[in-house]
């Protein structure tokens, strides 16, 4: 289980950083799956297969990736949420808040970007 | 196309989802990102979400297909306006980023939009055997 905070880097090179405690409290309870993986949040969030904005918001986009997973989820998406914010300086910075297996992308997100 | 999830299969998955022991689901309510989710039996296995539309996912143990949880994304800010009852499993749920008094004001601030709504679903609650004694 991941203590500290990690740093990434996304598909338009903005830093963005998981809280140890996001990883520890929520998703390696809740989403087992991609507990242990953090190779696989940095390609999700370095090159997705696609970038959708999540439903109601334009701050928070949900990142995707096949083939990431471990067995027997080889064939279903990782699923990476992050909330972006501004900070006082003018850079955009994102914060995991959420990551999961998922069999398919949600077609009611809108698209925002496709490699 | 999903097995689970066609027409043929749909209530075949609401039985078996109804048939889980709902002392043993254990309820969690994470405040930013937004998610509640049920783990059938406080089942910590590694699981995939199966898209049932507007946020809902049916979580499935991938090698059996046997359904361990369900997840909400979007809780505050898209199902509980729609279905304002689902509010009370906030109140079984272990939260995560948000205090019981912070909850409170959200569940006020939500339940006060769907105003219309309540005072509806209040008259339709009005028992029947009232009017009928007369």
């Amino acid at each position: 289980v991941v203590v500290r905070d990690q740093r990434f880097v996304d598909y338009e090179g903005r830093p963005v950083i998981l809280r140890g405690e996001v990883w520890q409290d929520h998703n390696c309870p809740l989403h087992p799956e991609v507990c242990n993986n953090l190779e696989a949040m940095d390609l999700t969030i370095a090159s997705p297969h696609r970038a959708n904005f999540a439903v109601g918001s334009m701050t928070r986009e949900v990142l995707y990736r096949r083939n990431v997973l471990a067995p027997p989820l080889r064939r279903d998406y990782l699923k990476v949420v992050v909330q972006y914010r501004e900070t006082s300086g003018g850079e955009t910075v994102g914060y995991v808040v959420s990551a999961y297996a998922v069999e398919a992308i949600d077609p009611q997100e809108a698209p925002k970007w496709t490699p | 196309m999903d097995p689970l999830t066609t027409r043929d299969r749909w209530l075949e998955t609401i039985a078996t989802l109804r048939a889980q022991d709902s002392e043993k689901a254990v309820i969690s309510y994470d405040y930013d990102s937004d998610e509640l989710m049920i783990r059938f039996g406080g089942s910590n296995r590694p699981g995939v979400g199966r898209l049932l539309g507007d946020g809902w996912l049916l979580r499935l143990d991938r090698e059996t297909d046997e359904p361990i949880g369900l997840q909400v994304e979007g809780f505050l800010a898209r199902t509980a306006p729609l279905h304002p009852h689902l509010l009370s499993l906030l109140d079984l749920a272990d939260l995560r980023g948000i205090t019981v008094e912070a909850l409170a004001i959200e569940r006020r601030r939500i339940v006060a939009a769907g105003r219309d709504r309540v005072i509806k679903e209040t008259i339709e609650a009005i028992p029947a055997r009232a009017f009928a004694a007369d």
